[in-house]
C-alpha cells in the first residue's frame, strides 16, 4: 500500500458533456513542492478539489498517502487548503475567523493562531473586519487557516494571487521553509515565474490533460 | 461520539455567524412589522374596552393565513442556501468532514427553528406590552373576541378558535403550537436541504418550498379540497386544522401531525446523510 505519495490514476471529471479533467495521472510525492500551471479553464482547480474529495470524479481514483478519497476517507486528512478565493465571516477580524475554524479540531490553541498570522504578516491582535480586508490581506488570511493546525499536505490554488512582489517573495520562503519541514505542497497558478522558481515537480494542464511535465 | 462533537463545532459556526447576517437582522425587523400590523386592532380594541390583554397570542398567529406565509417565506428567505450558506464553509468542510458537516447543518435547522418560533413569541409579546397582563388565563380580551362578536368593528384579522378558549388551558396550547411550529420550520429547512443535495441547481429547491408554501396558504380556502390537509406537512402545524377533540371532523389528528413530522424529519435526515457521502459540493455549491 502506497504511503509515500499523493497518487492520481486516470482522474476523469465530467460536467454534462465536458470534460473538464480527462484521464489524469500524476504522482506526487511526499515533502515536495509540486507545481500545476495552466491558463484559467485548464482544469487545475477542479483537479485540486477532487484531490481535495470536495468533489467526486466521473472516473479514476484519488490515494492520499494509502488512503483513497471516497473509499477510505471522504475528505483529505490532516491538509490545509484554500481553493479559488477563500471565505471568511466578513464581520469578525482575521483572529475571530481563524479561532472560529480552530474550533472544529481544537488541534491548536490562541499562540499557534497568532504565529500563523504574524508569519504571513498580518497583526494578530487587530480589529479590522475582513469583511474590510484587501484582496492580498484575504489571501495572506487564507494561506494563515492553511498552515495554522501544522499540517501534512498543503493545497493552495492560485496562492500568490492579489499579493504585491514583497508578498509573493514572503509566501515563497514559507513555502520552501515548509518543504524543509517535510511537508508535501501542490500549489498552483497561472504564473509560470511563480512555479519554477519554487516547485520541485510542476505539471502543465491546457482543457483538462496534462500537456508537460518537468 | 467525536462526529457528533465535530457536528456541534459545525452547528456553533453558523450559530456564531447567524447573529451578524444581514438576512437574519431583516428577517426579525419584517416578523416584528407583520405582527405589529396583525395585532394592530387587538391592541386597538384592548385599549377602548380598558383591558389588558393576556400573552398567550402565538398559536392565533400561527393560525392566521396570511400570517404563516409570511412567517414561512421569511424562513425559507432565511435557510435558502442551506447547507452551503456562508462563504467559510469549504475550511469547516475540510476540517469537519463530510459527515459532521452535513450532521452539524441538521442541528444548526433545528437550533434556528426553535430561535425563529423565539422571535415570533417575543414579537407578538412586546407588540402588546403597553396592554399586556401576566396571566395564566386566556383573559377578557382574547375570551371576548374569540367568543362574541364584539370585535366585529374593530377588523381584527387574528384567527381565534373558540375550541381553545373554552377546552384548554394557554400554557398547554402555547406549548403544542409552540412545538408544531418548531417541527413546521424544521421540517421545511430540511426539505429545502433535500433538494439542495440532491439536485445541483439551488432554485429547484427553494421553488418547491415556495410550492410548499402555497399549498398550505390555498388549503384553507375553498379552492382546494381540504381533505389535502393530511398531505401538507406545513398545515399539520395549524392548529385550528386539527382535529383536537378525537375524529370529529375530518381534519388529522394530533397524532398525525407530530408521527408525519417524526416521519418526514427522519426520512430527510437520511437522505442527506446518505447522500453527502455520495455527492461532492459540486452537487451542493452550484
Amino acid at each position: 500500500m502506497n504511503e509515500k505519495n499523493i497518487l492520481i490514476n486516470n482522474a476523469t471529471k465530467k460536467y454534462g458533456n465536458v470534460n473538464v479533467v480527462k484521464h489524469v495521472n500524476l504522482t506526487f510525492e511526499k515533502g515536495k513542492i509540486h507545481g500545476i500551471i495552466g491558463r484559467n479553464g485548464s482544469g487545475k482547480t477542479v483537479l485540486l478539489k477532487a484531490i481535495c474529495g470536495l468533489i467526486t470524479l466521473t472516473e479514476g481514483e484519488i490515494n492520499i498517502f494509502g488512503k483513497v478519497i471516497g473509499t477510505d476517507i471522504d475528505i483529505i486528512e490532516n491538509a490545509g487548503v484554500i481553493i479559488e478565493s477563500p471565505g471568511f465571516l466578513s464581520n469578525y477580524n482575521a483572529f475571530k475567523n481563524l479561532k472560529f475554524l480552530s474550533m472544529i479540531n481544537k488541534k491548536i490553541e490562541n499562540d499557534a493562531i497568532y504565529d500563523a498570522l504574524n508569519i504571513v504578516g498580518l497583526e494578530p491582535k487587530c480589529k479590522k473586519k475582513v469583511g474590510k480586508f484587501s484582496l492580498g490581506m484575504k489571501q495572506r488570511l487564507g494561506i494563515a487557516q492553511a498552515i495554522m493546525e501544522d499540517p501534512a499536505i498543503l493545497i493552495l490554488d492560485e496562492p500568490m494571487n492579489g499579493l504585491d512582489n514583497h508578498g509573493v517573495a514572503e509566501i515563497r520562503d514559507l513555502l520552501l521553509s515548509l518543504k524543509k519541514q517535510g511537508k508535501t505542497i501542490i500549489i498552483t497558478s497561472h504564473n509560470k515565474e511563480d512555479i519554477e522558481i519554487l516547485c520541485d515537480t510542476v505539471v502543465e494542464m491546457d482543457l483538462g490533460s496534462i500537456i508537460n511535465t518537468k | 461520539m467525536i462526529l457528533l462533537k465535530k457536528a456541534l463545532r459545525v452547528t456553533q459556526n453558523d450559530i456564531l455567524n447567524l447573529w451578524s447576517e444581514l438576512r437574519f437582522k431583516i428577517c426579525i425587523f419584517l416578523i416584528f412589522l407583520f405582527t405589529s400590523i396583525i395585532l394592530e386592532e387587538v391592541n386597538h380594541f384592548a385599549y377602548r374596552v380598558g383591558y389588558k390583554i393576556s400573552p398567550w397570542l402565538l398559536p392565533f398567529i400561527m393560525n392566521q393565513r396570511f400570517m404563516r406565509v409570511i412567517l414561512f417565506s421569511l424562513f425559507l428567505f432565511l435557510i435558502c442556501e442551506v447547507p452551503y450558506s456562508n462563504s467559510n464553509q469549504l475550511f469547516l468542510l475540510v476540517r469537519s468532514g463530510k459527515i459532521s458537516f452535513f450532521i452539524g447543518k441538521v442541528i444548526y435547522l433545528f437550533i434556528l427553528s426553535i430561535v425563529y418560533t423565539c422571535i415570533i413569541c417575543l414579537s407578538s409579546i412586546l407588540i402588546i406590552i403597553r396592554h399586556i397582563d401576566i396571566t395564566m388565563n386566556w383573559g377578557k380580551v382574547l375570551g371576548t373576541l374569540t367568543l362574541t362578536d364584539a370585535g366585529a368593528d374593530f377588523n381584527h384579522s387574528i384567527k381565534l378558535n373558540s375550541n381553545f378558549i373554552l377546552k384548554f388551558s394557554p400554557a398547554n396550547v402555547y406549548l403544542l403550537s409552540f412545538s408544531l411550529c418548531v417541527l413546521s420550520f424544521f421540517t421545511l429547512g430540511l426539505f429545502v436541504y433535500v433538494f439542495n443535495i440532491i439536485i445541483s441547481n439551488r432554485l429547484i429547491g427553494n421553488a418547491v418550498a415556495a410550492i410548499i408554501i402555497l399549498f398550505d396558504f390555498l388549503l384553507e380556502t375553498d379552492i382546494v379540497y381540504q381533505r389535502l390537509i393530511y398531505l401538507s406537512p406545513l398545515t399539520w402545524s395549524n392548529t385550528s386544522l386539527l382535529d383536537l377533540r378525537k375524529n370529529v371532523t375530518v381534519y388529522p389528528s394530533l397524532f398525525y401531525s407530530i408521527c408525519g413530522y417524526l416521519t418526514l424529519i427522519l426520512l430527510s435526515i437520511f437522505i442527506i446523510i446518505a447522500c453527502g457521502k455520495r455527492y461532492g459540493i459540486d452537487k451542493i455549491a452550484n
